[in-house]
């Protein structure tokens, strides 16, 4: 993406609503709602964020279950 | 789920290798099932004690199908791009396939959406077939033994495989092998630090 005559590395994610951004700028108010909607919802907390899949709470669950202390293991028998 | 599931998540994702490692082997093989053993225990501390710089050199000797390539060849260098997207990783194999198929298990795991959002600071500038570059001039390149290397220096090399297991008894492949490795990391006289992590036969005439 080329800003103020230099050029940078983008991810798609960034140089889409850079551009959105942009139009805005330029008067477009279907791009300005969408803008303030995200920074609406984003101040007020409610954007969805990601959920962990299947695979992501196994690996918690077998992270917490390996770090998790022992009971048994403070008994002298 | 709440988002504070999520920020555990990807806190564990970059602190402990191991639950690390787990997720890894479950996107590599979806449907698949990751069994713990003592074995992944001990690889992935002596390889924590790489990424931190207590170990310079290791090898890694395992029979077939222990995940060694896995863990060395393809969650590793993602790990350590994740910490630190300035390292440069080189990666070699006894031939071009299997080089290739480690860098192809590579881009799986780090284009997916959990290593994205663990290791954020980690962004992908260029991602080919044996290379992946990142916006800090960072790299894992993947290449065969034999290869030309000239200019491309690396901070850490991982030989896996140098040699196809019915090579194991040449003992003029070995000497190659051998003095091909000797060549790349000169022992004291390094420049950088480097590493290389070994699992190979030639290792028996290198320790």
């Amino acid at each position: 993406m080329r800003e103020r005559g230099r050029t940078r590395a983008v991810t798609v994610r960034e140089a889409i609503l850079l551009r959105v951004i942009e139009d805005a700028l330029k008067g477009s108010t279907k791009s300005a709602a969408f803008i303030l909607n995200r920074y609406g919802l984003m101040v007020s907390g409610e954007i969805q964020h990601a959920e962990l899949t299947g695979d992501d709470q196994a690996v918690l669950e077998a992270f917490l279950t390996r770090v998790k202390p022992n009971p048994s293991e403070g008994d002298v028998s | 789920m709440t988002y504070n599931n999520m920020q555990v998540f990807n806190a564990m994702l970059r602190q402990d290798f191991r639950a690390f490692l787990h997720r890894t082997v479950l996107t590599l093989n979806p449907g698949g099932q990751f069994l713990p053993n003592w074995h992944i225990d001990a690889i992935a501390h002596a390889l924590e004690e790489a990424r931190n710089g207590r170990i310079k050199r290791l090898i890694i000797n395992l029979p077939p199908r222990h995940l060694k390539s896995i863990i060395s060849s393809v969650a590793f260098p993602a790990f350590l791009l994740g910490h630190d997207p300035r390292r440069r990783i080189i990666e070699i194999s006894y031939g071009t396939d299997l080089a290739t198929k480690h860098a192809s298990d590579f881009r799986s795991l780090i284009h997916s959406s959990w290593y994205q959002r663990a290791f954020r600071q980690m962004r992908i500038a260029r991602s080919a077939e044996s290379e992946v570059f990142t916006t800090e001039r960072g790299f894992r390149r993947a290449t065969s033994v034999g290869a030309a290397l000239t200019g491309f220096g690396g901070d850490v090399f991982i030989i896996d495989d140098p040699q196809k297991p019915v090579d194991a008894q040449s003992e003029p492949l070995i000497r190659s092998i051998t003095g091909s490795q000797t060549r790349c990391f000169p022992g004291s006289i390094t420049r950088r630090p480097a590493s290389s992590w070994l699992s190979c036969s030639a290792c028996t005439s290198m320790t």
